[in-house]
């Protein structure tokens, strides 16, 4: 029997860490995939000119782009497994992109953003992103699916459906 | 709408942290620790169903929204008396804080006034559009505040490097 058929909080539709999870991870990983059109003569990690700006707006590098990809993946793969999976990458995730969005701060201040200590090529659009980002993984991992845990999830003994 | 208190928390608190950094001795302290606190009720209110200690939380957005208040008229007044006073934080992130801490207590008094919590969780795709409208709103705001900051280098808010 489905997993999902016997507890229904487990369901795509009805699990918004599911909905968001997949939505975001499948949103990071284009962004991951469409950043390498934007870093021709970029360093690895390093700011660029202001050129490598995916839509004129977004700044990147090769290593931006990469923990994009990266993330985007951890977010699809636990967006396809259960909401309790979806709710544990969504509150990690936001975390990560909450320590990033201050810690960003810190490396876009020395000489604008053009400083090799600015290693992701990070700008302001970049900022606001990472913060929305993480209120809204932060908030739906921690807010939605309470009753999503693994335990609950897993499919019931044969014994109690005889 | 139950997740915007913890939301509106977080990014007030974000916005004190930040001020802190460059803040004077005189209002470093408070900053700090009042934005560890917003932080930490926030995500505290974020993981349950109801704001916690809704009560001591209205009545310390209600000492945070004085501060800020004073902070914003302060040195205005100050100075046009001649005597020179600096707290290191720019207005805009004082007025950024106060706007996120007044919608905190606003919407703390609502849900004291009401008594009672909704039963029923809302839909998820209502739950996903609500919470993402409310977390754009709230990085746009914390973004420009902060970067009107010592920590964002004080550069003109939406400055594309």
């Amino acid at each position: 029997m489905q997993i999902n058929q016997i507890n229904p909080g487990t369901a795509f539709h009805r699990s918004p860490n599911r909905i968001i999870a997949t939505l975001f991870g499948a949103v990071y990983v284009l962004v991951g995939l469409l950043g390498f059109f934007w870093v021709n003569g970029v360093p690895f990690a390093g700011p660029g000119d202001g050129s490598n700006a995916i839509l004129g707006i977004f700044e990147v590098n090769p290593l931006h782009n990469i923990a994009h990809l990266l993330i985007g993946s951890a977010l699809l793969i636990a967006g396809a497994g259960t909401a309790a999976s979806a709710r544990a990458a969504n509150s990690t995730v936001g975390a990560l992109y909450l320590l990033l969005g201050i810690v960003g701060f810190f490396l876009t201040a020395p000489d604008g953003g053009r400083s090799p200590v600015n290693f992701l090529s990070l700008n302001v659009p970049d900022h606001i992103l990472h913060l929305a980002s993480a209120l809204l993984l932060l908030a739906t991992g921690l807010g939605a699916d309470h009753g999503a845990t693994r335990d609950r999830e897993q499919p019931e003994p044969a014994a109690q459906h005889v | 709408m139950r997740t915007w208190p913890g939301l509106a928390a977080i990014g007030a608190g974000l916005i004190h942290l930040g001020s802190s950094v460059g803040a004077s001795p005189v209002a470093l302290t408070p900053l700090f620790l009042l934005g560890v606190a917003e932080v930490l009720w926030g995500v505290l209110a974020l993981s349950r169903t109801a704001p916690p200690a809704a009560s001591g939380a209205a009545a310390g957005t209600a000492v945070a929204l004085v501060g800020t208040v004073v902070g914003l008229l302060l040195p205005p007044a100050a100075a046009r008396h001649g005597v020179p006073v600096t707290l290191g934080v720019p207005p805009v992130a004082f007025a950024v804080g106060g706007v996120l801490d007044l919608a905190l207590g606003v919407l703390l008094t609502v849900h004291l006034l009401r008594g009672r919590i909704e039963s029923r969780p809302p839909r998820p795709l209502r739950f996903v559009l609500e919470v993402g409208g409310a977390a754009a709103v709230v990085a746009v705001l914390v973004t420009q505040a902060l970067a009107a900051t010592s920590v964002g280098g004080g550069s003109m808010p939406m400055q594309m490097h």
